[in-house]
């Protein structure tokens, strides 16, 4: 399996801490703790520099398995079909933003041009930084030749990230590169916490997005969650009814 | 060229909260002097500071404001109380405007004012002593010698600091400040 080495930036509504905690042992429903119990693993590496100098060194490894057997482990996804029209919506909104901005910059230049009161050069430099500021957004800002670059394509990016809940998604597709292992690698929940149809073994649920949401979001963990949708309303009315697949099973401690 | 906008208001409007946001949100900011020279005076054994030396204390605000307003770089910047606020601490305290002030050119000096209505509870920190009766009479004089240079003061009203920094910058972005 590709190693996925997790950046700060890949976060976007979770801190460092609750995702680390939601690898390790806290159930999403209550934000408690399940018991663990930690094994190590000592093995040796080979290592060698640019000077061809090679040796070995010996390395720890610790598990973090849970011990408690009252929680469910799950994962969730979406399929290709609903992650095509997530991109035919993020699609629709860039077009409509750029409008928006193209539109709006030429009504705010007519009424900065009435409005504002000043030297006609510091007018002038006044609308041209207004303007700036206004269209920041949908602005170029690579140099000439690379690729382009616009700051609102990278907002969009974060938005339809959370939309999908990809912080939560790393919790279990990430493995981040200290030699710190959880098991199990999956989002954990109480059985008492679980708010959706008991299962007594492996399954995949289908749940509306929305469903999905109210029940998961509530942990107030997920505070940030909200900030950049205030930015682009809408976005989570056009999803609400996109299926969510969930993949569940009651957990079994495997003691070794 | 910079294009300043001033934020401003009576004491305990959440000005420096609100600054620090739109610092965040990748704008230019110019602290308040003010603030910073009390900080500094307050560890001199006879520092000046506004309840011990008024007019003196005015006259470094003008020269640091001047100061950290020259130093800023970019094109739109939020100054954390303009120059014309000592002039409302002036009249406020019955003292003789210091001279520095008469040579800047106030009345083209910013491109709008942003004036903050009072947050439920007014705190009184250490560099902060105007009492809470004398706080809403700042904030009407402020906002009186904005409107005497020609500013049109924009209100803004108690949100949270995102929510506020968002409506200044809605504001602009609508030529609303003007």
């Amino acid at each position: 399996m590709k190693e996925v080495v997790l950046q700060l930036s890949q976060l976007h509504f979770l801190s460092y801490k609750d995702f680390i905690d939601f690898q390790k042992d806290v159930c999403i429903g209550c934000n408690g703790h399940f018991n663990t119990r930690k094994e190590y693993k000592h093995y040796n590496i080979s290592k060698s520099d640019c000077t061809g100098d090679c040796w070995t060194e010996e390395v720890t490894e610790t598990t973090h398995s849970v011990t408690d057997t009252d929680f469910y482990r799950f994962t969730f996804g979406f399929s290709q079909e609903y992650q095509r029209q997530l991109r035919d919506i993020k699609q629709r909104l860039r077009e409509r933003i750029f409008e928006e901005r193209n539109n709006g910059a030429v009504s705010l230049r007519e009424k900065l041009e009435q409005k504002l009161h000043l030297e006609p050069q510091q007018k002038k430099v006044a609308i041209e930084a207004i303007l700036k500021d206004y269209l920041h957004d949908t602005t170029n800002l690579s140099h000439q030749g690379a690729r382009e670059m616009y700051p609102l394509d990278h907002k969009l990016d974060v938005v339809f990230h959370n939309v999908l809940l990809g912080d939560l998604q790393l919790v279990w597709k990430n493995h981040n590169h200290t030699r710190e292992r959880y098991e199990p690698q999956a989002i954990k929940s109480h059985t008492r916490c679980w708010s959706f149809q008991d299962v007594e073994a492996e399954a995949i649920l289908e749940l509306p997005y929305l469903e999905f949401y109210n029940s998961i979001m509530k942990n107030t963990r997920f505070a940030g969650y909200h900030t950049l949708f205030e930015e682009f309303p809408g976005v989570l009315e056009e999803v609400q009814q996109m299926p969510v697949q969930i993949e569940v099973k009651p957990y079994v401690y495997n003691r070794r | 060229m910079m294009v300043k906008y001033v934020i401003t208001g009576g004491p305990g409007t959440g000005k420096t909260t609100l600054i620090h946001e739109l610092q965040q949100q990748r704008y230019a900011i110019v602290p308040e002097a003010a603030r910073q020279i009390i900080q500094e005076e307050q560890q001199k054994k006879e520092g000046i500071l506004p309840w011990t030396n008024l007019y003196e204390f005015q006259r470094k605000v003008v020269e640091r404001q001047l100061d950290l307003e020259e130093k800023v770089g970019s094109e739109i910047c939020f100054v954390d109380r303009g120059i014309v606020d000592n002039l409302a601490y002036c009249r406020m305290g019955k003292i003789e405007v210091p001279q520095d002030f008469q040579k800047i050119d106030l009345k083209n000096r910013y491109v709008g004012v942003f004036l903050l209505d009072f947050l439920p509870k007014y705190e009184i920190d250490l560099q902060r002593k105007e009492d809470a009766l004398v706080a809403p009479r700042l904030h009407d004089m402020i906002k009186f010698v904005y409107i005497e240079l020609g500013y049109g003061p924009t209100p803004v009203p108690v949100l949270e600091p995102k929510e506020r920094a968002r409506y200044v910058i809605e504001r602009i972005q609508r030529g609303d400040t003007l």
